[in-house]
């Protein structure tokens, strides 16, 4: 499978390149993994951009100015939110793309943003809220029902946009849904944050950061960045394994926030698509409470396969791809809401809006 | 290519074609393509099956509950575009394709201008839509001019020269028949009524552009056309400056390209000179226009390199 060169290629670019035809693929591959920006650049950090048929070359690069744009956008975003939210005096944490913008990892360059995700303290909440609107964030157009989603059962707020600004902001006060079955401790998230020097912002522990890019993969995907987001856990555990004191600090973490599943299926599968090095204390704790059945594990597989791995290119979406993607939804959502609130949710989205919108 | 071969190819592995800035490959079942695509690209060759395509296109049929067959255009997997009524696949193709490349080839400069050469000295219009920029342009191919682009001028930002990047120049409603009329040996694709710019045909580069398609060239005039029926034929020269903001806001990609988009254009205005065109009668355009390139060379200003 053309995916597999794709990930070896991104973990390693100095290795027998492919040919012309499936170059041809790849690149398609990881224009639609989002991950084609994150492709050049890590042939540039390589130093292996000679060694680039020049074609597959410019199309990189063209992915690569296109991602570039979007993180100037974020960095432009980031200043003013500074600037509207240092006043509060409370941790403000970015997450996911907007925190590797902040950090400049360098594994993270090349990889496209679309929005500002920052995390508060759930006592701050309404605080940084009015700020913001304040300062011109307003949400955009949703009903009494997405409202009351969000408000009550959700882990953010709906996203705000600004009529300057070219990203919107996520407002989180914590990493999955208040409903779910998993319950990370947020004020222990907050505890371990570290600061970013010279800026107003904080970042997750990189344990955190791991667990919840598991917790994004696998509990609350939008389902189509799976592929993008499996190579920033990869990159992270690359860089945690030359850390002594990461593997112990991750089997912590997950016992303290509990999410066991997540990391186990992150660590499962980063290591079976991207040959990830597996932190083997955190890997242990992980498996030992994920109790995960022989059946839950094959069905799982499964629908990874199918939902993570992109699809043929030159086909619409297979349907399988389709229903397993489906499937997974409906699995996050089992795991979101208590059945009461799933009863209800599902009837008003699939009821009220004209699409199935909930099942994607 | 005999008709039968280029069905059988296009079902799998799909037709590659260098467009010269570009490569784009389609790929499609129905057999009812062929005709289009050797009509608007019979002239290139076709590329190794092994080549690199920076877009690939795949035309699809599609049934309608009552029955009507529908064209869908698949990209990467996705399909970006409304379907259209099969009749209309080769205007969804074209359109979708370019679509496709205005999204992709941030290795350029990419503004929206027809684009037109003698040699390698090229001459830029900027499109606002309603003037007549492609209508001129095909006018120019047909008056001895080598097309460069219709749609899509590709500025290498390294050293200020345009890339060809041949699509088929796509003539509507009136002007169709005020080029086919006049130069009835055209190769185009079929008429197209309907569509949501109204009647459409699509005009094929010639042999002379496709061979030069990996040629660039120097861009040395700026042209604003403006065509109307009662207008005088006049040539005026426009401030640099002026012909700056009005080509930033024609681009596709100037803001994301940044300070490389910036003095890439920078470049570029300083290189050339600019003129608004009026006309009614392409002999008056293709007179003023002939007279440009008659002029002796201007020594072009040494180019700034952006920075990568």
């Amino acid at each position: 499978m053309k995916v597999l060169f794709l990930f070896s290629l991104l973990v390693d670019p100095l290795q027998p390149q492919p040919g012309l035809r499936e170059w041809d693929e790849i690149v398609r591959i990881a224009r639609m993994g989002q991950v084609a920006g994150v492709l050049h650049a890590r042939y540039e950090t390589a130093g292996a951009l000679d060694a680039l048929p020049q074609p597959v070359e410019r199309a990189l690069r063209s992915e690569r100015a296109a991602a570039e744009y979007r993180i100037q956008m974020t960095r432009w975003n980031l200043q003013h939110l500074a600037e509207t939210l240092a006043p509060l005096d409370t941790e403000l944490v970015l997450l996911k793309g907007s925190a590797y913008v902040a950090q400049r990892v360098a594994w993270a360059r090349g990889r496209p943003t679309s929005d500002v995700d920052l995390m508060v303290r759930a006592s701050r909440l309404s605080d940084a809220e009015a700020a913001l609107r304040a300062a011109g964030w307003r949400f955009g157009e949703i009903d009494d029902y997405d409202e009351r989603y969000y408000r009550e059962w959700s882990h953010e707020l709906p996203p705000l946009m600004h009529p300057e600004r070219p990203q919107p902001v996520d407002l989180h006060h914590t990493i999955l849904p208040v409903t779910s079955r998993l319950r990370p401790v947020a004020d222990a998230l907050f505890d371990a944050s570290v600061p970013l020097p010279g800026t107003v912002f904080r970042v997750l522990a990189p344990e955190d950061q791991v667990l919840h890019t598991c917790c994004h993969l696998f509990e609350d995907s939008d389902m189509w960045h799976q592929l993008r987001d499996l190579v920033d856990l990869d990159a992270m555990l690359r860089l945690g394994a030359d850390r002594p004191d990461f593997d112990e600090g991750l089997a912590q973490s997950v016992a303290r926030h509990g999410l066991h599943r997540p990391l186990h299926y992150g660590l499962r599968y980063a290591h079976r698509f991207l040959g990830t090095p597996i932190p083997r204390e955190a890997a242990r704790e992980a498996a030992r409470r994920a109790r995960t059945t022989a059946a839950t594990q094959a069905l799982m597989d499964a629908l990874v396969v199918r939902s993570l791995l992109p699809a043929e290119p030159d086909r619409a979406t297979r349907v399988s791809r389709r229903w397993a993607k489906r499937a997974l939804k409906v699995r996050q959502l089992a795991r979101r809401f208590p059945p009461r609130l799933l009863a209800l949710h599902l009837w008003t989205k699939l009821f009220r809006t004209p699409r199935a919108a909930a099942l994607g | 290519m005999a008709p039968e071969e280029l069905r059988a190819r296009l079902r799998d592995p799909g037709v590659a074609i260098d467009l010269g800035a570009c490569a784009a490959r389609f790929r499609t079942g129905y057999p009812g393509f062929a005709p289009a695509m050797r009509a608007l690209y019979g002239a290139f060759p076709i590329e190794a099956d092994e080549s690199f395509a920076d877009a690939t296109v795949s035309l699809e049929v599609q049934r309608t509950v009552v029955g009507s067959r529908l064209a869908r255009l698949i990209v990467d997997g996705e399909s970006p575009f409304d379907p259209m009524p099969l009749s209309m696949h080769p205007a969804l193709v074209e359109w979708g394709l370019n679509w496709t490349i205005a999204y992709r080839s941030h290795a350029w400069l990419m503004l929206h201008a027809g684009v037109v050469g003698r040699g390698d000295r090229a001459l830029l219009m900027p499109a606002y839509s309603g003037v007549g920029k492609s209508t001129l342009t095909a006018a120019l191919m047909c008056h001895g001019y080598r097309l460069i682009s219709d749609e899509f001028c590709a500025i290498d930002p390294h050293d200020g020269t345009v890339m060809p990047l041949l699509r088929p120049v796509c003539l509507k409603n009136d002007s169709i028949d005020r080029v086919i009329e006049r130069w009835p040996g055209l190769s185009t694709g079929p008429r197209i009524a309907g569509t949501r710019k109204g009647t459409v045909l699509h005009v094929a580069p010639n042999a002379m552009s496709v061979a030069a398609r990996k040629r660039p060239a120097r861009p040395e005039f700026v042209v604003f056309p403006r065509y109307g029926a009662a207008e005088a034929p006049a040539l005026e020269p426009i401030a640099s400056t002026r012909a700056f903001v009005k080509l930033s806001g024609n681009s596709f990609n100037y803001a994301l390209l940044g300070e490389t988009g910036f003095l890439a254009l920078t470049n570029l205005v300083a290189q050339c000179r600019s003129y608004q065109l009026r006309y009614s009668r392409f002999e008056d355009a293709f007179d003023l226009i002939d007279a440009l390139f008659a002029e002796t060379e201007v020594a072009a200003p040494p180019i700034e390199p952006a920075r990568r």
